[in-house]
Protein backbone atom coordinates (compact mmCIF):
# COMPACT_ATOMS: atom_id res chain seq x y z
CA UNK A 1 0.00 0.00 0.00
CA UNK A 2 2.98 2.37 0.91
CA UNK A 3 4.69 1.83 -2.72
CA UNK A 4 1.09 2.09 -4.27
CA UNK A 5 1.09 5.56 -2.15
CA UNK A 6 4.43 6.52 -3.43
CA UNK A 7 4.12 5.78 -6.68
CA UNK A 8 1.14 7.85 -6.96
CA UNK A 9 2.25 11.05 -5.60
CA UNK A 10 5.12 10.15 -7.71
CA UNK A 11 2.95 10.13 -10.98
CA UNK A 12 1.25 13.16 -9.90
CA UNK A 13 3.87 15.15 -9.65
CA UNK A 14 5.53 13.99 -12.57
CA UNK A 15 2.08 15.01 -14.22
CA UNK A 16 1.50 18.15 -13.03
CA UNK A 17 4.76 19.66 -12.12
CA UNK A 18 6.93 18.62 -15.12
CA UNK A 19 4.75 18.05 -17.39
CA UNK A 20 2.01 20.75 -16.92
CA UNK A 21 -0.95 18.45 -18.31
CA UNK A 22 -4.33 19.69 -17.40
CA UNK A 23 -6.68 21.93 -18.44
CA UNK A 24 -7.38 25.45 -17.59
CA UNK A 25 -10.22 27.65 -18.02
CA UNK A 26 -10.88 31.38 -17.38
CA UNK A 27 -13.51 31.80 -14.40
CA UNK A 28 -16.30 32.97 -16.38
CA UNK A 29 -19.12 31.25 -14.60
CA UNK A 30 -20.64 33.69 -12.48
CA UNK A 31 -20.79 36.08 -14.98
CA UNK A 32 -22.62 33.52 -17.73
CA UNK A 33 -24.94 32.06 -15.05
CA UNK A 34 -26.09 35.92 -14.61
CA UNK A 35 -26.31 36.20 -18.69
CA UNK A 36 -28.14 32.69 -18.30
CA UNK A 37 -30.64 33.79 -16.05
CA UNK A 38 -31.61 37.17 -17.82
CA UNK A 39 -31.39 35.60 -21.06
CA UNK A 40 -34.24 33.55 -19.08
CA UNK A 41 -36.45 35.88 -18.12
CA UNK A 42 -36.20 37.90 -21.35
CA UNK A 43 -37.11 34.91 -23.28
CA UNK B 1 9.33 28.81 -20.85
CA UNK B 2 6.55 30.85 -19.35
CA UNK B 3 3.87 28.61 -17.88
CA UNK B 4 0.35 30.09 -17.81
CA UNK B 5 -0.34 31.26 -13.96
CA UNK B 6 -3.15 32.50 -12.35
CA UNK B 7 -3.93 36.62 -12.12
CA UNK B 8 -2.51 37.39 -9.09
CA UNK B 9 1.07 37.80 -8.09
CA UNK B 10 3.52 35.07 -7.90
CA UNK B 11 4.29 33.65 -4.12
CA UNK B 12 8.10 33.92 -2.33
CA UNK B 13 9.40 30.37 -0.67
CA UNK B 14 5.72 29.05 -1.92
CA UNK B 15 3.64 30.08 1.14
CA UNK B 16 4.26 33.90 0.75
CA UNK B 17 1.85 36.21 -0.98
CA UNK B 18 0.00 39.39 -0.22
CA UNK B 19 -3.32 37.27 -0.68
CA UNK B 20 -2.96 35.20 2.66
CA UNK B 21 -4.68 36.75 5.45
CA UNK B 22 -2.00 36.69 8.74
CA UNK B 23 -4.88 34.54 10.19
CA UNK B 24 -4.06 31.86 7.49
CA UNK B 25 -0.56 31.42 8.52
CA UNK B 26 -1.32 31.35 12.08
CA UNK B 27 -3.90 28.66 12.30
CA UNK B 28 -1.90 26.68 10.21
CA UNK B 29 1.47 26.76 11.79
CA UNK B 30 0.10 26.60 14.96
CA UNK B 31 -1.50 23.76 14.15
CA UNK B 32 1.20 22.15 12.48
CA UNK B 33 3.69 22.99 14.90
CA UNK B 34 1.49 21.66 17.67
CA UNK B 35 1.16 18.24 16.01
CA UNK B 36 4.72 18.27 15.24
CA UNK B 37 5.93 18.64 18.42
CA UNK B 38 3.60 16.90 20.61
CA UNK B 39 4.00 14.23 18.34
CA UNK B 40 7.63 14.20 18.23
CA UNK B 41 7.87 14.58 21.94
CA UNK B 42 5.70 11.12 22.40
CA UNK B 43 7.55 9.88 19.88
CA UNK B 44 11.14 9.99 21.61
CA UNK B 45 9.98 9.17 24.92
CA UNK B 46 8.66 5.75 23.27
CA UNK B 47 10.21 5.14 19.61
CA UNK B 48 9.73 1.46 19.85
CA UNK B 49 5.97 1.82 20.72
CA UNK B 50 3.65 1.64 17.52
CA UNK B 51 1.36 3.91 18.38
CA UNK B 52 4.16 6.41 19.15
CA UNK B 53 5.21 6.31 15.46
CA UNK B 54 1.41 5.92 14.35
CA UNK B 55 1.01 8.88 16.15
CA UNK B 56 4.32 10.74 14.31
CA UNK B 57 2.93 9.64 10.51
CA UNK B 58 -0.39 10.93 11.54
CA UNK B 59 1.11 14.23 12.21
CA UNK B 60 3.65 14.55 9.55
CA UNK B 61 0.52 13.46 6.90
CA UNK B 62 -1.61 16.77 9.04
CA UNK B 63 1.14 19.05 8.64
CA UNK B 64 1.81 18.37 5.36
CA UNK B 65 -1.94 18.84 4.61
CA UNK B 66 -1.97 22.22 6.38
CA UNK B 67 1.02 23.27 4.74
CA UNK B 68 -0.53 22.23 1.09
CA UNK B 69 -3.12 24.92 2.06
CA UNK B 70 -1.10 27.51 2.69
CA UNK B 71 0.42 27.16 -0.62
CA UNK B 72 -2.99 26.56 -2.12
CA UNK B 73 -3.70 30.64 -0.85
CA UNK B 74 -0.31 31.91 -1.90
CA UNK B 75 0.71 30.34 -5.30
CA UNK B 76 -0.72 31.52 -8.42
CA UNK B 77 1.17 28.21 -10.34
CA UNK B 78 -1.89 26.31 -11.65
CA UNK B 79 0.71 23.22 -11.62
CA UNK B 80 1.33 23.16 -8.18
CA UNK B 81 -2.19 24.17 -7.13
CA UNK B 82 -3.07 21.03 -9.07
CA UNK B 83 -0.33 18.51 -7.45
CA UNK B 84 -1.28 20.36 -3.51
CA UNK B 85 -4.76 19.62 -4.30
CA UNK B 86 -4.18 15.93 -5.01
CA UNK B 87 -2.13 15.92 -2.87
CA UNK B 88 -4.93 17.21 0.22
CA UNK B 89 -7.44 15.20 -1.09
CA UNK B 90 -5.00 11.68 -0.77
CA UNK B 91 -4.00 13.15 2.72
CA UNK B 92 -7.42 13.17 4.27
CA UNK B 93 -8.24 9.67 4.33
CA UNK B 94 -5.11 8.70 4.76
CA UNK B 95 -5.14 10.87 8.03
CA UNK B 96 -8.31 8.83 9.37
CA UNK B 97 -7.50 5.72 8.67
CA UNK B 98 -4.12 6.34 10.71
CA UNK B 99 -6.35 7.70 13.28
CA UNK B 100 -8.56 4.19 12.94
CA UNK B 101 -5.47 2.50 13.28
CA UNK B 102 -4.33 4.07 16.21
CA UNK B 103 -7.45 3.78 18.20
CA UNK B 104 -7.81 -0.01 17.47
CA UNK B 105 -4.22 -0.46 18.87
CA UNK B 106 -5.26 1.87 21.76
CA UNK B 107 -8.31 0.28 22.68
CA UNK B 108 -7.40 -3.66 21.84
CA UNK B 109 -4.05 -3.45 22.39
CA UNK B 110 -3.38 -5.26 18.60
CA UNK B 111 -3.07 -4.74 15.51
CA UNK B 112 -6.37 -5.19 13.25
CA UNK B 113 -7.24 -8.27 11.69
CA UNK B 114 -6.53 -9.23 8.06
CA UNK B 115 -9.79 -8.80 7.18
CA UNK B 116 -9.91 -5.24 8.30
CA UNK B 117 -6.39 -4.16 7.07
CA UNK B 118 -7.61 -5.64 3.64
CA UNK B 119 -11.16 -3.51 3.86
CA UNK B 120 -8.67 -0.67 4.25
CA UNK B 121 -6.34 -0.81 1.76
CA UNK B 122 -9.63 -1.95 -0.92
CA UNK B 123 -11.22 1.10 -0.17
CA UNK B 124 -7.97 3.09 -0.56
CA UNK B 125 -6.97 1.79 -3.61
CA UNK B 126 -9.05 3.58 -6.13
CA UNK B 127 -8.13 6.57 -4.71
CA UNK B 128 -4.79 6.28 -4.87
CA UNK B 129 -4.45 4.31 -8.16
CA UNK B 130 -6.99 7.12 -9.68
CA UNK B 131 -5.09 9.78 -7.94
CA UNK B 132 -3.32 11.41 -10.91
CA UNK B 133 -6.37 11.07 -13.72
CA UNK B 134 -9.25 13.54 -14.45
CA UNK B 135 -11.33 11.55 -12.38
CA UNK B 136 -9.65 13.37 -9.37
CA UNK B 137 -8.93 16.30 -10.87
CA UNK B 138 -10.25 17.99 -14.14
CA UNK B 139 -8.86 21.23 -14.47
CA UNK B 140 -7.66 24.49 -13.22
CA UNK B 141 -9.36 27.75 -13.33
CA UNK B 142 -7.26 30.54 -13.15
CA UNK B 143 -9.04 33.52 -11.54
CA UNK B 144 -9.06 32.53 -8.21
CA UNK B 145 -6.18 29.20 -9.25
CA UNK B 146 -8.51 26.76 -8.23
CA UNK B 147 -8.97 22.97 -9.26
CA UNK B 148 -12.30 21.31 -10.60
CA UNK B 149 -12.66 18.29 -8.65
CA UNK B 150 -13.47 14.82 -10.64
CA UNK B 151 -15.90 12.29 -9.61
CA UNK B 152 -13.65 10.26 -7.38
CA UNK B 153 -12.87 13.93 -5.14
CA UNK B 154 -16.65 15.27 -4.86
CA UNK B 155 -18.16 11.92 -3.95
CA UNK B 156 -15.09 9.16 -3.27
CA UNK B 157 -13.43 11.32 -0.51
CA UNK B 158 -16.76 11.65 1.59
CA UNK B 159 -17.42 7.38 1.27
CA UNK B 160 -13.97 7.09 2.42
CA UNK B 161 -13.71 9.18 5.18
CA UNK B 162 -17.48 7.86 6.26
CA UNK B 163 -15.77 4.36 6.03
CA UNK B 164 -13.00 5.22 8.25
CA UNK B 165 -15.79 7.43 11.20
CA UNK B 166 -17.28 3.78 10.60
CA UNK B 167 -14.79 1.83 11.43
CA UNK B 168 -13.73 3.88 14.52
CA UNK B 169 -16.86 4.01 15.99
CA UNK B 170 -17.48 0.32 15.16
CA UNK B 171 -14.02 -0.12 17.20
CA UNK B 172 -15.14 2.10 20.37
CA UNK B 173 -18.87 0.35 20.21
CA UNK B 174 -17.11 -3.14 20.60
CA UNK B 175 -14.10 -2.39 22.12
CA UNK B 176 -14.69 -0.37 24.89
CA UNK B 177 -17.89 -2.18 27.16
CA UNK B 178 -14.79 -4.64 27.17
CA UNK B 179 -11.98 -2.60 29.26
CA UNK B 180 -14.62 -2.06 32.14
CA UNK B 181 -11.43 -3.78 34.09
CA UNK B 182 -8.99 -1.79 32.84
CA UNK B 183 -9.45 1.87 33.99
CA UNK B 184 -6.41 3.31 32.27
CA UNK B 185 -6.83 1.57 29.00
CA UNK B 186 -10.87 2.79 29.39
CA UNK B 187 -10.00 6.13 29.72
CA UNK B 188 -7.10 6.45 26.93
CA UNK B 189 -9.56 5.29 24.50
CA UNK B 190 -12.20 7.90 25.85
CA UNK B 191 -9.90 10.96 25.51
CA UNK B 192 -8.68 9.74 21.94
CA UNK B 193 -12.67 9.58 20.85
CA UNK B 194 -12.55 12.74 22.60
CA UNK B 195 -9.75 14.36 21.12
CA UNK B 196 -10.82 13.44 17.18
CA UNK B 197 -14.34 14.34 17.78
CA UNK B 198 -13.39 17.89 19.19
CA UNK B 199 -11.05 18.03 15.98
CA UNK B 200 -13.88 16.97 13.73
CA UNK B 201 -16.45 19.27 14.98
CA UNK B 202 -14.32 22.21 15.48
CA UNK B 203 -13.02 21.60 11.43
CA UNK B 204 -16.47 20.51 10.36
CA UNK B 205 -18.54 23.41 11.78
CA UNK B 206 -15.63 26.22 10.82
CA UNK B 207 -16.42 25.09 7.57
CA UNK B 208 -20.29 24.97 7.71
CA UNK B 209 -19.90 28.52 8.86
CA UNK B 210 -17.95 29.25 6.05
CA UNK B 211 -19.84 28.11 3.55
CA UNK B 212 -23.15 29.61 4.95
CA UNK B 213 -21.33 33.37 5.10
CA UNK B 214 -19.46 32.64 2.16
CA UNK B 215 -16.18 33.74 4.39
CA UNK B 216 -13.71 30.62 3.97
CA UNK B 217 -11.22 33.15 6.38
CA UNK B 218 -13.51 31.23 8.92
CA UNK B 219 -12.98 27.93 7.90
CA UNK B 220 -9.34 28.23 9.09
CA UNK B 221 -10.01 28.95 12.82
CA UNK B 222 -11.33 24.65 12.31
CA UNK B 223 -7.25 23.82 12.53
CA UNK B 224 -7.55 25.66 15.85
CA UNK B 225 -9.09 21.95 16.99
CA UNK B 226 -5.52 20.24 15.71
CA UNK B 227 -3.16 21.34 19.12
CA UNK B 228 -6.65 20.17 21.32
CA UNK B 229 -6.72 16.73 19.39
CA UNK B 230 -3.05 16.59 20.11
CA UNK B 231 -2.72 16.95 23.65
CA UNK B 232 -5.52 14.03 23.95
CA UNK B 233 -4.07 11.79 21.32
CA UNK B 234 -0.55 11.91 23.14
CA UNK B 235 -2.31 11.88 26.69
CA UNK B 236 -3.85 8.51 25.32
CA UNK B 237 -0.74 7.11 24.19
CA UNK B 238 0.34 8.69 27.91
CA UNK B 239 -2.03 6.16 29.74
CA UNK B 240 -1.40 3.54 26.62
CA UNK B 241 2.80 3.31 28.49
CA UNK B 242 4.04 4.55 31.28
CA UNK B 243 5.04 7.99 30.14
CA UNK B 244 6.41 10.80 32.40
CA UNK B 245 3.73 13.05 31.40
CA UNK B 246 4.47 15.82 33.73
CA UNK B 247 7.73 16.04 32.10
CA UNK B 248 6.73 16.22 28.77
CA UNK B 249 3.78 18.53 29.77
CA UNK B 250 6.22 21.00 31.02
CA UNK B 251 8.42 20.85 27.80
CA UNK B 252 5.14 21.30 25.51
CA UNK B 253 4.12 24.17 27.88
CA UNK B 254 6.69 26.24 27.76
CA UNK B 255 7.46 25.88 24.14
CA UNK B 256 4.29 26.47 22.88
CA UNK B 257 3.77 29.65 25.50
CA UNK B 258 7.05 31.26 24.69
CA UNK B 259 5.73 30.48 20.36
CA UNK B 260 2.51 32.68 21.64
CA UNK B 261 3.95 34.91 23.62
CA UNK B 262 7.07 36.05 21.07
CA UNK B 263 4.26 36.35 18.50
CA UNK B 264 2.54 39.02 20.04
CA UNK B 265 5.92 41.15 19.59
CA UNK B 266 4.97 40.51 15.60
CA UNK B 267 1.45 39.88 15.40
CA UNK B 268 -0.67 43.33 14.22
CA UNK B 269 -2.76 44.94 16.94
CA UNK B 270 -6.48 43.20 15.69
CA UNK B 271 -4.78 39.87 16.16
CA UNK B 272 -3.74 40.36 19.67
CA UNK B 273 -6.75 39.87 21.43
CA UNK B 274 -7.38 36.12 19.81
CA UNK B 275 -3.82 35.49 20.61
CA UNK B 276 -4.02 36.41 24.19
CA UNK B 277 -7.49 34.38 24.44
CA UNK B 278 -5.54 31.23 22.90
CA UNK B 279 -2.87 31.51 25.32
CA UNK B 280 -5.31 31.81 28.25
CA UNK B 281 -7.02 29.08 27.17
CA UNK B 282 -3.78 27.02 26.48
CA UNK B 283 -2.00 27.77 29.44
CA UNK B 284 -5.78 26.92 31.57
CA UNK B 285 -5.73 23.48 30.03
CA UNK B 286 -2.19 22.33 29.91
CA UNK B 287 -2.06 24.04 34.04
CA UNK B 288 -5.52 21.83 34.93
CA UNK B 289 -3.74 18.72 33.32
CA UNK B 290 -0.29 19.34 34.86
CA UNK B 291 -1.68 20.28 38.26
CA UNK B 292 -3.72 16.81 38.19
CA UNK B 293 -0.91 14.74 37.38
CA UNK B 294 1.00 16.52 40.14
CA UNK B 295 -1.53 15.80 42.91
CA UNK B 296 -2.04 12.14 41.09
CA UNK B 297 1.57 11.81 41.64
CA UNK B 298 1.96 13.12 45.25
CA UNK B 299 -1.06 10.83 46.40
CA UNK B 300 0.98 7.59 44.38
CA UNK B 301 3.93 8.68 46.37
CA UNK B 302 2.41 8.94 49.76
CA UNK B 303 0.41 5.73 49.50
CA UNK B 304 3.38 3.92 48.52
CA UNK B 305 5.66 5.37 52.09
CA UNK B 306 2.38 4.05 53.85
CA UNK B 307 2.51 0.82 51.95
CA UNK B 308 6.27 0.62 52.85
CA UNK B 309 5.85 0.82 56.19
CA UNK B 310 3.52 -1.88 56.28
CA UNK B 311 5.78 -4.08 54.16
CA UNK B 312 8.54 -3.40 56.71
CA UNK B 313 6.58 -4.55 59.53
CA UNK B 314 4.97 -7.36 57.70
CA UNK B 315 8.54 -8.80 56.70
CA UNK B 316 9.51 -8.41 60.78
CA UNK B 317 6.68 -10.12 61.63
CA UNK B 318 7.31 -12.67 58.52
CA UNK B 319 10.78 -13.38 60.09
CA UNK B 320 9.60 -13.94 63.62
CA UNK B 321 7.34 -16.14 62.52
CA UNK B 322 9.40 -18.56 60.14
CA UNK B 323 12.14 -18.56 63.02
CA UNK B 324 9.68 -19.97 65.47
CA UNK B 325 7.76 -22.62 62.57
CA UNK B 326 11.69 -23.54 62.08
CA UNK B 327 11.58 -24.20 65.94
CA UNK B 328 8.44 -25.70 66.10
CA UNK B 329 9.36 -28.13 63.51
CA UNK B 330 12.57 -29.06 65.35
CA UNK B 331 11.50 -29.74 68.56
CA UNK B 332 8.44 -31.40 67.51
CA UNK B 333 10.45 -33.37 65.27
CA UNK B 334 13.05 -34.43 67.94
CA UNK B 335 10.00 -35.80 70.01
CA UNK B 336 8.88 -37.26 67.15
CA UNK B 337 12.26 -38.92 66.24
CA UNK B 338 12.80 -40.84 69.54
CA UNK B 339 9.45 -42.76 69.69
CA UNK B 340 10.30 -43.44 66.39
CA UNK B 341 14.00 -44.96 66.65
CA UNK B 342 11.65 -47.04 69.87
CA UNK B 343 9.32 -48.80 67.56
CA UNK B 344 12.12 -49.72 64.92
CA UNK B 345 13.73 -51.34 67.52
CA UNK B 346 10.88 -53.10 69.00
CA UNK B 347 10.06 -54.50 65.39
CA UNK B 348 12.89 -55.66 64.80
CA UNK B 349 14.12 -57.11 67.97
CA UNK B 350 10.76 -58.93 67.82
CA UNK B 351 10.94 -60.16 64.09
CA UNK B 352 14.59 -61.23 65.08
CA UNK B 353 13.16 -63.42 67.61
CA UNK B 354 14.37 -61.59 70.95
CA UNK B 355 11.15 -62.22 72.73
CA UNK B 356 10.74 -65.43 71.21
CA UNK B 357 9.01 -66.91 67.59
CA UNK B 358 6.25 -65.32 66.39
CA UNK B 359 3.24 -66.79 64.75
CA UNK B 360 3.39 -66.64 60.58
CA UNK B 361 0.69 -64.73 60.46
CA UNK B 362 1.95 -61.58 62.39
CA UNK B 363 5.52 -61.40 60.36
CA UNK B 364 3.88 -59.21 57.36
CA UNK B 365 2.00 -56.85 59.67
CA UNK B 366 5.18 -57.08 61.29
CA UNK B 367 7.48 -56.13 58.22
CA UNK B 368 4.78 -53.81 57.49
CA UNK B 369 5.59 -51.50 60.87
CA UNK B 370 9.15 -51.33 60.17
CA UNK B 371 9.08 -50.33 56.71
CA UNK B 372 6.76 -47.47 57.72
CA UNK B 373 8.98 -46.93 60.73
CA UNK B 374 11.88 -46.57 58.39
CA UNK B 375 10.19 -44.01 55.92
CA UNK B 376 9.45 -42.30 58.93
CA UNK B 377 12.42 -41.81 60.46
CA UNK B 378 13.88 -40.85 56.87
CA UNK B 379 11.22 -38.12 56.17
CA UNK B 380 11.60 -36.64 60.02
CA UNK B 381 15.57 -36.77 59.04
CA UNK B 382 14.50 -34.37 56.25
CA UNK B 383 11.93 -31.98 58.06
CA UNK B 384 14.90 -31.97 60.81
CA UNK B 385 17.53 -30.89 58.12
CA UNK B 386 15.53 -28.45 56.95
CA UNK B 387 14.97 -26.84 60.06
CA UNK B 388 18.44 -26.93 60.58
CA UNK B 389 19.28 -25.41 57.25
CA UNK B 390 17.02 -22.46 57.50
CA UNK B 391 18.14 -21.95 60.99
CA UNK B 392 21.64 -21.74 60.22
CA UNK B 393 22.02 -24.90 62.80
CA UNK B 394 23.46 -27.20 60.05
CA UNK B 395 26.98 -28.50 61.54
CA UNK B 396 29.39 -29.03 58.84
CA UNK B 397 32.55 -31.29 60.02
CA UNK B 398 35.07 -30.81 56.84
CA UNK B 399 37.68 -33.11 56.26
CA UNK B 400 40.26 -34.80 53.58
CA UNK B 401 38.73 -38.00 52.09
CA UNK B 402 38.67 -39.63 48.57
CA UNK B 403 35.14 -39.70 47.08
CA UNK B 404 35.85 -41.66 44.58
CA UNK B 405 36.12 -44.55 47.32
CA UNK B 406 33.22 -43.09 48.58
CA UNK B 407 31.07 -43.41 45.87
CA UNK B 408 31.62 -46.59 44.79
CA UNK B 409 31.05 -48.08 47.80
CA UNK B 410 27.87 -46.61 48.17
CA UNK B 411 27.13 -48.32 44.44
CA UNK B 412 28.25 -51.33 45.87
CA UNK B 413 25.72 -51.04 48.76
CA UNK B 414 23.00 -49.80 46.60
CA UNK B 415 23.47 -52.33 43.55
CA UNK B 416 21.41 -54.87 45.26
CA UNK B 417 18.20 -52.67 44.96
CA UNK B 418 18.71 -51.85 41.11
CA UNK B 419 19.10 -55.21 40.24
CA UNK B 420 15.76 -56.04 42.45
CA UNK B 421 14.66 -52.83 40.23
CA UNK B 422 15.51 -54.69 37.06
CA UNK B 423 18.18 -52.05 36.41
CA UNK B 424 21.59 -52.20 35.74
CA UNK B 425 24.01 -50.17 37.82
CA UNK B 426 27.62 -49.30 36.70
CA UNK B 427 30.73 -47.33 38.13
CA UNK B 428 32.83 -45.52 36.28
CA UNK B 429 36.30 -43.08 36.60
CA UNK B 430 37.84 -40.71 34.44
CA UNK B 431 40.48 -38.95 37.20
CA UNK B 432 43.23 -37.36 36.89
CA UNK B 433 43.82 -36.79 40.72
CA UNK B 434 43.20 -38.89 43.27
CA UNK B 435 39.89 -37.60 43.76
CA UNK B 436 40.63 -36.35 47.67
CA UNK B 437 37.61 -33.46 48.46
CA UNK B 438 37.43 -31.15 51.18
CA UNK B 439 33.89 -31.78 52.55
CA UNK B 440 31.75 -33.44 54.87
CA UNK B 441 32.21 -37.16 54.67
CA UNK B 442 28.44 -38.40 56.06
CA UNK B 443 26.91 -35.16 54.34
CA UNK B 444 28.24 -36.00 51.43
CA UNK B 445 27.43 -39.81 51.49
CA UNK B 446 23.76 -38.89 52.35
CA UNK B 447 23.85 -36.74 49.07
CA UNK B 448 25.09 -39.22 46.82
CA UNK B 449 22.48 -41.91 48.47
CA UNK B 450 19.95 -39.74 47.70
CA UNK B 451 20.92 -38.94 43.72
CA UNK B 452 21.55 -42.59 43.26
CA UNK B 453 18.10 -43.66 44.37
CA UNK B 454 16.29 -40.91 43.41
CA UNK B 455 17.73 -42.17 39.75
CA UNK B 456 16.42 -45.87 40.78
CA UNK B 457 13.38 -45.05 41.96
CA UNK B 458 12.14 -43.11 38.45
CA UNK B 459 13.82 -45.56 35.84
CA UNK B 460 11.96 -48.33 34.84
CA UNK B 461 14.25 -49.72 33.01
CA UNK B 462 17.90 -49.76 31.10
CA UNK B 463 20.89 -48.79 33.60
CA UNK B 464 22.20 -46.19 36.36
CA UNK B 465 25.80 -45.11 35.65
CA UNK B 466 27.97 -43.47 37.94
CA UNK B 467 30.25 -41.71 37.10
CA UNK B 468 33.48 -39.83 38.75
CA UNK B 469 35.50 -37.01 37.13
CA UNK B 470 37.68 -34.21 37.88
CA UNK B 471 38.44 -30.79 36.80
CA UNK B 472 42.21 -29.91 37.63
CA UNK B 473 42.03 -26.44 36.58
CA UNK B 474 38.94 -25.46 38.26
CA UNK B 475 39.84 -27.92 41.04
CA UNK B 476 36.90 -29.78 41.64
CA UNK B 477 35.78 -33.50 41.19
CA UNK B 478 31.81 -34.23 39.50
CA UNK B 479 30.01 -37.07 40.50
CA UNK B 480 27.00 -37.65 37.31
CA UNK B 481 24.51 -40.00 38.19
CA UNK B 482 22.99 -40.43 34.75
CA UNK B 483 20.04 -42.58 34.28
CA UNK B 484 17.86 -43.73 31.31
CA UNK B 485 14.32 -42.65 33.02
CA UNK B 486 11.73 -40.36 32.94
CA UNK B 487 13.13 -37.29 32.64
CA UNK B 488 12.03 -33.83 33.26
CA UNK B 489 11.24 -30.91 31.26
CA UNK B 490 12.93 -27.05 31.81
CA UNK B 491 10.33 -26.27 33.96
CA UNK B 492 10.68 -28.95 36.52
CA UNK B 493 14.43 -28.88 36.22
CA UNK B 494 13.85 -24.50 37.49
CA UNK B 495 12.05 -25.92 40.67
CA UNK B 496 13.75 -29.50 41.51
CA UNK B 497 15.31 -27.58 44.25
CA UNK B 498 13.33 -25.60 45.71
CA UNK B 499 11.29 -27.05 48.87
CA UNK B 500 8.27 -29.67 48.66
CA UNK B 501 8.98 -29.63 44.92
CA UNK B 502 8.42 -32.57 43.52
CA UNK B 503 9.01 -33.27 39.35
CA UNK B 504 5.68 -33.78 37.65
CA UNK B 505 4.41 -37.23 37.27
CA UNK B 506 6.50 -37.94 40.17
CA UNK B 507 3.71 -38.99 42.60
CA UNK B 508 2.92 -41.75 39.66
CA UNK B 509 6.28 -43.51 40.28
CA UNK B 510 6.94 -42.57 43.97
CA UNK B 511 4.38 -41.87 46.37
CA UNK B 512 6.50 -41.76 49.44
CA UNK B 513 9.11 -38.78 48.59
CA UNK B 514 8.63 -35.84 50.89
CA UNK B 515 10.05 -33.12 48.30
CA UNK B 516 12.80 -32.22 50.54
CA UNK B 517 15.35 -34.54 49.46
CA UNK B 518 17.17 -32.53 46.67
CA UNK B 519 16.40 -29.53 48.59
CA UNK B 520 18.85 -30.60 51.42
CA UNK B 521 21.14 -32.25 49.21
CA UNK B 522 21.24 -28.86 47.45
CA UNK B 523 21.85 -26.39 50.23
CA UNK B 524 24.56 -29.32 51.96
CA UNK B 525 26.35 -29.24 48.64
CA UNK B 526 26.35 -25.21 48.81
CA UNK B 527 27.53 -25.00 52.06
CA UNK B 528 30.47 -27.24 51.64
CA UNK B 529 32.04 -24.99 48.17
CA UNK B 530 29.67 -27.42 45.59
CA UNK B 531 26.82 -27.85 43.40
CA UNK B 532 24.27 -29.88 42.74
CA UNK B 533 22.73 -29.05 39.15
CA UNK B 534 20.00 -31.30 37.09
CA UNK B 535 20.03 -31.69 33.10
CA UNK B 536 17.73 -33.31 31.16
CA UNK B 537 16.88 -34.01 27.37
CA UNK B 538 12.96 -33.52 28.34
CA UNK B 539 10.76 -36.33 29.57
CA UNK B 540 11.10 -39.40 29.02
CA UNK B 541 14.87 -38.32 27.89
CA UNK B 542 16.76 -39.59 30.93
CA UNK B 543 18.32 -37.43 33.54
CA UNK B 544 21.71 -36.49 34.52
CA UNK B 545 22.46 -34.85 38.44
CA UNK B 546 26.20 -33.78 38.85
CA UNK B 547 27.51 -33.61 42.15
CA UNK B 548 30.28 -31.40 42.62
CA UNK B 549 32.61 -30.86 45.56
CA UNK B 550 36.23 -28.54 45.61
CA UNK B 551 39.13 -30.57 45.60
CA UNK B 552 41.20 -30.49 48.91
CA UNK B 553 44.12 -28.10 48.26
Amino acid sequence: MVLLIVTSISATYYKYIILRDYETYEYIEEESVFEDEVSENLN
Amino acid sequence: MDYLSCTFEPATYLIIAEEVAPLIYYSHFVAIIAAILISSLVFLHNPKLLVSRLFLAFAFVFSTWAFLNVVLWATNDPGLVMFSWSMQILAEPVMYAIAFYLFYILVNRKLPSFRQNSLVALVLAPLVIFLPTTLTLGAVELSFCEAEEGLLAMYYTYFLNLTFILLIVYTGIRGIPSLKHNSDQRKSAIFFVFGLITFLLSFSAANLISSFTDNWLISQYGLFGMPIFAILVAYSIVQFKAFRINVAGTQILIVVLLTLVASLLVIKQEYRIAITALTLIFTTVAGLLLIRSVNKEIKQREELQILTKKLEKANVRLKTLDKQKSEFVLIASHQLRSPLTSIRGYASMLSEGSFGSIPEKAKEPLERIETSAKRMALAVEDYLNVSRIESGNMKYELADFNLKDEIERICDDVRPTALKAGLVLLFQTNLQSKAIVHADVGKTVQMAHNLINNSIKYTKRGTITVFVRDDLTKKQVFVDVIDTGMGMSQDTIDILFQKFSRADGANKVNTTGTGLGLFVAHKMAEAMGGDITAHSEGEGKGSRFTLTLPLAM
